[in-house]
């Protein structure tokens, strides 16, 4: 009787203590959203953000620097130290839809982790291994290109989302 | 029976604790995306610059000039020589400018230019100079000038354009006409 109260009690305790030894959930906080920026539409063209966040413009589609800045998505990722874990971005392909628009050639970086990734496509997802060093996030930068069609589209603010995961490997 | 009941309690506090705590293995979350259409700038609903009809210095040989000069507020400032007559209504040059309301704008008139030549009978040609421009009810600059200012609130500014008409006596009769090339941008 007493040694069954005393099993009982350790096995409460690991329960209310939990192990240090648990792995830590992957996390996934947002930095900063995509922002294709203000722009002047006269007919198709594009808007593209690097994930350097530097945009570039073609068509009938300008800048309007006295509006919304463009800014490349910024995400954190978090995990145990060393975690290979892989990053998808809307799935795991490289399209988004933005109101009736598409966001297509999704690109990704990112740093902060044991081998940094270049810009690159977002299709398929990208593999990374977490930094061995406690509390090191994967700084995760994302672009895009959105294709705005030709004739009139009535001016105003347009937003949507983009899914983005971190799955551990 | 106590030994019993412990037994099951502990059973169920071991399967408990077998499925409390799994390891999430993915996470995820939305990323806004955001972007803004602001219209774009057209120029519109244009008038001419004009001296109107005038008649002529009576003496060939010599110049005199019609000021369609543009005064405060953006409104027509007109002087004549005294060798001339005015004998029809002048007025400044106007055009419409819409756009995002608010938004500062850059107008480029005659590619920085303030001379411009019409055209008339038998290929002469007239030259508007001292050419100049006005934004709403703005201060008038030279249109050597780039002009800067704002869209109105209500989406639309008006430009005034005006100039001084260089008239020959010996120039033909006739109409003369032309155009001033206007250029609007956002800043």
């Amino acid at each position: 009787m007493k040694r069954f109260s005393s099993i009982a009690a350790a096995v409460m305790a690991s329960i209310l203590w939990p192990s240090p030894a648990f792995a830590a959930e992957p996390d996934v906080t947002l930095g900063q959203p995509l922002s294709f920026g203000s722009v002047v539409h006269s007919g198709a063209g594009t808007v593209a953000i690097g994930t350097d966040g530097t945009a570039a413009y073609t068509g009938g589609v300008e800048a309007f620097r006295q509006g919304a800045v463009p800014r490349e998505a910024r995400v954190a990722v978090t995990g145990d130290p060393g975690q290979a874990l892989t990053i998808t971005i809307a799935g795991g392909g490289s399209t988004a839809a933005l109101g009736s628009w598409t966001i297509d050639q999704l690109v990704i970086a990112v740093d902060s982790v044991q081998s940094p990734v270049p810009e690159r496509s977002a299709a398929g997802g990208i593999p990374i291994t977490l930094s061995t060093i406690p509390g090191t996030p994967a700084e995760v930068r994302i672009g895009g290109r959105l294709a705005l069609p030709a004739g009139q589209l009535d001016p105003g603010a347009t937003s949507g989302s983009i899914l983005i995961e971190a799955t551990y490997e | 029976m106590i030994m019993k009941r412990l037994s099951a309690l502990l059973a169920a506090t071991l399967l408990s604790s077998c499925t409390a705590s799994p390891t999430l293995a993915a996470a995820g979350i939305g990323i806004p995306t955001s972007i803004t259409l602001v219209p774009g700038l057209t120029i519109g609903s244009t008038t001419p610059l004009a001296a109107g009809t005038i008649s002529k210095p009576s003496n060939t040989g010599i110049t005199d000039y019609l000021t369609v000069g543009i005064g405060a507020g953006c409104s027509a400032n007109v002087t004549a020589g005294s060798s001339l007559s005015i004998l029809g209504t002048p007025s400044l040059g106007s055009a419409v400018i819409t756009g995002t309301p608010g938004a500062a704008i850059t107008v480029t008139t005659n590619s920085n230019q303030t001379t411009r030549n019409i055209a008339g009978p038998s290929s002469t040609a007239m030259e508007i100079g001292n050419l100049e421009h006005c934004l709403d009810s703005g201060t008038p600059i030279s249109a050597g000038n780039n002009l800067t200012g704002a869209i109105g609130a209500g989406g639309s500014s008006t430009l005034k354009i005006g100039g001084r008409f260089a008239v020959s006596g010996s120039a033909p009769d006739g109409t003369y006409s032309g155009f001033i090339m206007v250029l609007v941008e956002y800043e």
